[in-house]
């Protein structure tokens, strides 16, 4: 299927380009309906199909968040809590919190594609590749604390039900390809939806007046979701397009354990331990419609149903240490978080698959339909994902006002290190692979079943090991975080900002060009800015 | 739809619990149609309402709580008719009992009146909005509601 998607998308362009634009303006009004074919496919992991989104979880409150993520030793706080369940023992009274999100960004690309190759020979041009990055609004969670007497002991009970991974994201990008028959205008776009959310209960106990002892289950349910189209217009007229889509499920079972030590008045030190645990992606399904021949006058759509192999994702146990000092009459507090997240020990399981390849043009080898077939067993490999240890540091100031009883403003600012799970894409390995397909196919002396055996064994290569043949060096990330909020009596309400930078290399086209797995594999850098604003509101009963 | 007014009940319910407040005030605020007062008694029972003829108050003593109309009010007594229990519960049985089978009586079988002398009031406040903790939780319950809200929309 993917090597045929491929050339449909390459020659529709050639075609369109070589005939002549006035043409294309005439191959409207498709009225053939599409013909679905559906096909089984490998797992979600082995063809990237998670964009850009981060496995980290995410960082829960705004109080943290404008802090650079630096928590665990702080307390009375029901956000904080739900990291370190310690905290919870920590609380003087009911506590109830909800915590959203709203995130957006900008983007520049540095490195784009200069132009579109034929298989014509010809190249055409692009110009004003401008991507963007969608702006989204998204719950983050609901937690309520409540001090108890346990076993005749401090203790508190907690649940919340938060958003642990959040897939959100979504980029178009828009670009103009050039030719001397006039311009065309490209776009593209994919969003991306769901989340893992957990509902959380948690239980801590003082062991003695400094030190905290708790431990929370996270019952993990959620989906991955994804919509993208693409299109070509010109003259102002739409002459083809395509769409992708992603649906998956996604749950598992977690146990984090979490200690929180007052070592001497004002200066508290905190651990969390999140257990190793596997994260079951299952009933994935994803659509493809590649680009029509723009220059038939009422071209057929097909459209590739693929069902993807479940699997199951082992993510590494993580831990975190962080320390907080009070001064100032508790009115200042500098906290500071280490996390060590091992993801690159991270791997995932799937039933084996043997990869199908029929050559539909025996005298032209290069191009391939490949499907997978399901050969029942296990197989196990590398996730491809990279380790993100995280520093966070972050400072607040309570100004309590003279004149004014019981008002208090915080502000906050911080700073974390924190580098992405999903490596840059790669492509020097796919595109050798490709480049020895051509010089396979044209090895004209040889006896074509050989040359066959020999692209199917290369194309078994791209099927079985795709995530890792375009895994690259890790993604760096920068954020730097400010925060105010009011607290009065019982209520408090908070803000925080974050912007975090980083250069992301990418496959041009994103989905439209991991779903084909195209031989024309292009890669994109760009440089990203995500503004992250959250809100908090608490109120204590 | 359904979940639409549950939200909007929990909002509700937010925004009235725990937003009034209690302010100092005089018997001479008695008598007032725009005061709502709480008058708590030596013995701990309260009068809450708005103590002028024909309104609705209401009296909570030990164990029970009674609706009733102010008939009448002068220097020296509260007489509130048309009494009737409307809660009753048992944290204070053991009292309850024991000033039922005392003289001292708040109604007898018969009567739906009851009688509350002046002199045994120990406390007089105002009961008011708090409009400031009212805003404060009116802002907590709606951002509360809306993430629910997001949540559920997304989950169900």
């Amino acid at each position: 299927m993917t090597m045929k998607t491929r050339f449909l998308f390459r020659g529709a362009f050639a075609a369109a380009f070589v005939l002549g634009l006035s043409e294309l303006a005439t191959a409207q009004g498709q009225t053939n309906p599409p013909i679905t074919i559906p096909v089984e496919g490998p797992s979600g992991m082995d063809v990237l199909r998670y964009g850009a989104s981060t496995f980290d979880r995410t960082i829960a409150g705004s109080r943290a968040k404008s802090m650079g993520g630096a928590s665990l030793a702080m307390d009375a706080d029901v956000n904080v809590a739900t990291v370190n369940p310690a905290g919870f023992s920590r609380l003087t009274g009911p506590t109830l919190s909800a915590d959203t999100r709203w995130l957006s960004g900008g983007v520049t690309a540095t490195d784009a594609p200069s132009g579109f190759p034929s298989p014509l020979g010809t190249e055409f041009p692009i110009e004003n590749y401008a991507p963007t990055l969608t702006s989204n609004y998204a719950y983050n969670d609901i937690a309520f604390g409540l001090p108890i007497i346990f076993l005749g002991r401090r203790a508190g009970l907690g649940v919340a039900y938060r958003r642990l991974i959040d897939f959100r994201s979504g980029t178009e990008e828009r670009f103009l390809v050039m030719s001397p028959f006039g311009d065309a205008d490209f776009g593209s776009g994919e969003q991306f939806s769901g989340s893992v959310d957990a509902l959380s209960p948690s239980l801590s106990m003082a062991i003695s007046s400094r030190l905290s002892l708790g431990a929370t289950i996270n019952f993990m349910t959620g989906s991955v979701a994804s919509k993208g189209d693409q299109g070509v217009t010109t003259f102002g007229q739409v002459v083809t397009e395509g769409f992708v889509t992603l649906d998956q499920e996604v749950n598992g079972t977690s146990v984090d354990l979490g200690a929180r030590l007052e070592l001497i008045p004002n200066f508290t030190v905190a651990g969390v331990l999140q257990a190793g645990h596997d994260l079951k992606f299952t009933s994935g399904k994803d659509q493809f419609r590649g680009l029509t021949d723009p220059t038939e006058m009422d071209p057929t759509p097909i459209i590739f149903n693929r069902t993807l192999l479940d699997h199951s994702l082992s993510v590494p146990t993580m831990f975190g240490l962080g320390l907080a000092w009070k001064t100032m009459s508790d009115r200042v507090i500098v906290a500071g978080d280490y996390w060590n997240r091992a993801w690159g020990n991270a791997t995932f399981s799937r039933e084996s698959f043997a990869t199908f390849t029929i050559f539909p043009d025996t005298l032209n080898l290069a191009q391939t339909f490949s499907t997978v077939i399901p050969t029942g067993g296990s197989v196990t490999k590398g996730a491809g994902l990279k380790d993100t240890h995280h520093i966070r540091i972050g400072a607040e100031w309570l100004v309590k006002g003279d004149g004014v009883e019981g008002i208090t403003i915080p502000v906050r600012a911080g700073f974390r290190n924190e580098p992405r799970t999903f490596p840059n894409v790669r492509t020097d390995r796919m595109l050798e692979i490709n480049r020895q397909i051509g010089v396979i196919a044209a090895e004209g002396s040889r006896p074509v079943a050989d040359r066959q055996a020999d692209i199917r064994g290369l194309m078994d290569e791209v099927f079985q090991d795709g995530s890792l043949l375009l895994a690259g060096d890790e993604i760096p990330t920068t954020t730097i975080s400010i925060g105010t909020g009011i607290h009065v009596d019982s209520f408090s309400f908070d803000v925080g900002i974050a912007r975090t930078q980083y250069e992301y290399t990418h496959l041009f086209l994103g989905s439209f060009n991991e779903f084909t797995l195209s031989t024309y594999v292009q890669s994109v850098t760009e440089d990203r800015s995500l503004t992250e604003m959250s809100f908090t509101a608490t109120l204590r009963f | 739809m359904r979940m639409r007014y549950g939200l909007l009940g929990l909002a509700l319910c937010g925004l009235v619990s725990g937003c009034s407040q209690l302010s100092p005030a005089t018997l001479q605020d008695l008598g007032s149609a725009d005061k709502v007062v709480l008058i708590t008694f030596r013995d701990g029972e309260t009068l809450k309402g708005r103590i002028i003829q024909e309104q609705t108050v209401t009296f909570q003593t030990f164990g029970k709580i009674y609706q009733g109309e102010v008939e009448r009010v002068n220097d020296k007594e509260i007489i509130l008719k048309n009494a009737y229990i409307s809660t009753e519960y048992d944290r204070y049985r053991v009292q309850r009992e024991r000033m039922e089978s005392g003289t001292l009586r708040i109604t007898d079988a018969q009567s739906e009146r009851i009688i509350l002398p002046t002199y045994r009031i120990a406390r007089v406040e105002r009961v008011s909005v708090d409009k400031a903790k009212t805003a404060r939780h009116g802002i907590f319950w709606a951002f509360t509601g809306s993430v629910l809200a997001a949540i559920l929309s997304a989950r169900l």
